[in-house]
């Protein structure tokens, strides 16, 4: 189970990763308000990504979890909010790309990932080959807009994890 | 609807009257839609601007009352590249190897 915020959800339906997400981590969890960010404003403004996430919502590959408790008043969206307070509540990986969340997230001690880093730990367990991992990365930087600098880092990375496996 | 008025320049009402002569639509109407198409791309700016301040973009697009959707399309369009922190993202990846790959851990703060 992972817990994925309204960004990173709509970066991975764009990329193709979602289903990918799922063999890695089992059913993705939203919140309503990233249901209503999302699903709801995309399929009202005709986006066909949105459909594809209500579709797996349909298929129960995506689910939404009602709020438990009161949320914190963090400085972030709604669905970031939620995301972090749920994921901290129980105990599970919360996928968030976005950076300023993702610190605060870190911050109170949440397990966080982005798109980048599960790219590499798949690449590092071989749960996704070079030729996948080359095709997710070079959609990510279509639909997620990275510096320059982000994606040289990245690509040294790779480089390296390569290279051992190479000696392995 | 809402009456409003404005005053303005007497060229740009000649322009306004040729462009609905040639759409064939009323002054008004035509007012209207260049005013909506307007206000959304200053919602849009207003988003960006929020987010280059520091806001996420779930949050600037809430505040600016636009689509995250639309957002995220409007900054590619734009060629505006997402918030990014070398450290951040270096401990990041570090923290989340460091058990199962040392050594990878390690070298991420050399690269």
């Amino acid at each position: 189970m992972i817990k994925i915020d309204a960004c990173s959800l709509i970066y991975s339906v764009k990329m193709d990763f979602l289903e990918k997400v799922e063999q890695l981590y089992g059913n993705l969890i939203i919140t309503p308000a990233i249901y209503d960010e999302v699903v709801k404003e995309g399929i009202e403004r005709g986006k066909p990504d949105a459909f594809i996430i209500e579709k797996k919502i349909q298929q129960k590959k995506i689910s939404i979890h009602q709020i438990e408790g009161t949320v914190p008043d963090f400085p972030l969206g709604r669905g970031e909010i939620e995301i972090i307070h749920e994921a901290l509540n129980e105990k599970v990986i919360a996928f968030i790309d976005e950076k300023k969340a993702r610190v605060i997230g870190s911050k109170l001690g949440l397990e966080v990932k982005n798109i980048p880093l599960i790219l590499i730990e798949g690449l590092l367990t071989k749960q996704i080959e070079l030729s996948e991992f080359d095709t997710f990365f070079r959609k990510w930087i279509l639909v997620s807009s990275p510096p320059q600098e982000q994606i040289h880092f990245l690509t040294q990375i790779k480089n390296a994890i390569i290279g051992e496996h190479k000696n392995d | 609807m809402i009456n409003i008025s404005i005053r303005s320049k007497k060229e740009m009402v000649e322009e306004l009257d040729n462009l609905a002569k040639l759409e064939k639509v009323d002054r008004a109407q035509l007012i209207r839609r260049i005013i909506e198409k307007g206000l959304t791309e200053e919602k849009l700016t207003m988003a960006v601007a929020l987010y280059q301040k520091g806001e996420t973009l779930e949050k600037a697009a809430s505040l600016a009352k636009v689509s995250l959707w639309d957002l995220i399309d409007f900054l590619h369009a734009q060629g505006i590249t997402t918030q990014f922190s070398m450290n951040e993202e270096k401990l990041l990846l570090s923290n989340a190897l460091r058990q199962n790959y040392p050594e990878l851990s390690k070298k991420i703060f050399e690269l």
